[in-house]
């Protein structure tokens, strides 16, 4: 399962294949507070991505996302679905939070033991 | 009288497959045609349960946000007069043929001061509803997914939103319902307007941002039941949910915005009161413009404000 190490925090979420990057964040607890449509369509939700490769099944609109930005390392979170293990740069706390609270607990669920 | 309504909007779709899901089986508009444009690009119309004209939405392949809207007069002689005013503000107007748009008659086509393209138009086709007009039932039985009956209006931005209020009121011979506005001085910049030609409380608002974008074009609904409704059915098809449901200060109106699959912004929208040609109109000034907006959490964020296609 690929998994999305977000820098300089080093939160690391475990995603499901073929999860789009910032859904995957959702589910394990980590905040992006920088999304806007969820759906490719304003780029709201662009993040560096500093280490591996992502993949985009969906159309973006070259509006949104140009091709000299998909391959200079830029991710639209919303529709990114990462090959293998990427990593992330977000610098800015305001746009980002590890897991608090009961939100600790949605990562941890991932990692552990799979349900019967 | 000039302007009857926003008869359609033309809005572009990254993934047609996924829209006609949305707008056909979420929404539960009524397509009325595909085709393929010259360019190659694919195209699907729709209109609502309770619209008779041929369609009220056009989805366009390739891309997202807005390519055009329509604007239906009551008569034919309206088109030269809108022809002659929208000259007379400085537009450049060109005229439009029958069949240029499927089933729409001759207009004309102008670009607005907001880089929008506008098409006014006297005929289409008229396929009629479900219900007919011969002792109609209330709705059809067989709705499918929120049942909207209708397009209602759109909220555009523009760099020069009092522009585009001159040239609304000037060439349309709309009056604005509401504004949002620096101060209550004389001088104070307008930041907003809600715009209309009827009793109906906006076909077409304009905010401050940049040219040609689309925040969001709404379908009408009957009441709070039927927003709360929608957004059930938003939950139960995956559609992001925007804001709400809340009411908006702004109009009244009840809401919810979402967004659908290429990301251009949708709304439900419900009651808001009637408007009147000498109705005061409310103005609303920045440290209240949380609650113009989103009458119950009384706070603007970010992206309901920036996040346009």
């Amino acid at each position: 399962m690929p998994t999305v190490r977000i820098e300089p925090s080093g939160f690391v979420a475990h995603l499901q294949p073929g999860e789009p990057v910032l859904a995957g964040l959702n589910r394990c607890g980590f905040t992006v507070r920088q999304v806007g449509c969820r759906r490719g369509g304003c780029g709201f939700c662009k993040i560096d991505l500093v280490a591996g490769e992502v993949t985009y099944e969906k159309t973006v609109a070259e509006s949104v996302l140009s091709a000299e930005e998909k391959t200079s390392g830029t991710c639209l979170t919303c529709r990114a679905i990462p090959e293998g293990d990427i990593t992330l740069q977000i610098d800015n706390e305001d746009v980002s939070a590890k897991p608090t609270g009961l939100m600790k607990y949605l990562n941890q669920a991932v990692c552990g033991p799979t349900k019967e | 009288m000039g302007v009857m309504r926003m008869g359609y909007a033309h809005v572009r779709v990254t993934d047609m497959g996924e829209a006609k899901d949305h707008y056909a089986n979420t929404m539960g508009l009524y397509e009325t045609r595909s085709d393929v444009t010259a360019e190659g690009n694919k195209r699907t119309f729709y209109k609502g349960w309770d619209e008779w004209d041929h369609h009220s939405v056009v989805l366009e392949e390739g891309g997202v946000g807005v390519v055009k809207y329509g604007w239906k007069v009551e008569y034919e002689h309206d088109l030269e007069d809108i022809e002659k005013k929208a000259r007379e503000f400085g537009l450049t107007v060109e005229r439009m043929s029958k069949g240029d748009n499927p089933e729409i008659g001759d207009g004309i086509r102008f670009t607005t001061p907001s880089d929008h393209v506008f098409e006014v138009y006297h005929e289409a086709t008229a396929i009629g509803t479900e219900v007919g007009t011969h002792n109609p039932d209330a709705f059809p039985r067989h709705l499918v997914g929120v049942g909207a009956p209708a397009l209602d209006h759109s909220l555009i931005t523009a760099e020069d939103p009092a522009l585009m209020q001159s040239m609304l009121e000037q060439v349309f011979g709309f009056f604005a319902t509401e504004r949002v506005q620096t101060s209550l001085d004389d001088d104070a910049h307008l930041i907003a307007t809600w715009m209309t030609s009827t009793n109906q409380i906006h076909q077409l608002a304009v905010l401050e941002g940049p040219q040609s974008k689309l925040h969001h074009f709404a379908f009408r609904l009957g009441d709070w039941n039927e927003v709360g409704r929608a957004a059930d059915l938003m939950a139960m098809d995956d559609v992001p949910i925007d804001v709400g449901p809340t009411r908006h200060g702004i109009t009244r109106g009840q809401t919810v915005y979402f967004f659908d699959p290429s990301g251009n912004r949708n709304e439900v929208f419900a009651g808001g009161y009637l408007a009147y040609r000498d109705r005061p109109v409310s103005v609303w000034t920045p440290e209240q413009l949380g609650k113009g907006i989103f009458y119950h959490a009384r706070e603007l964020n970010d992206r309901f404000t920036t996040v346009l296609t």
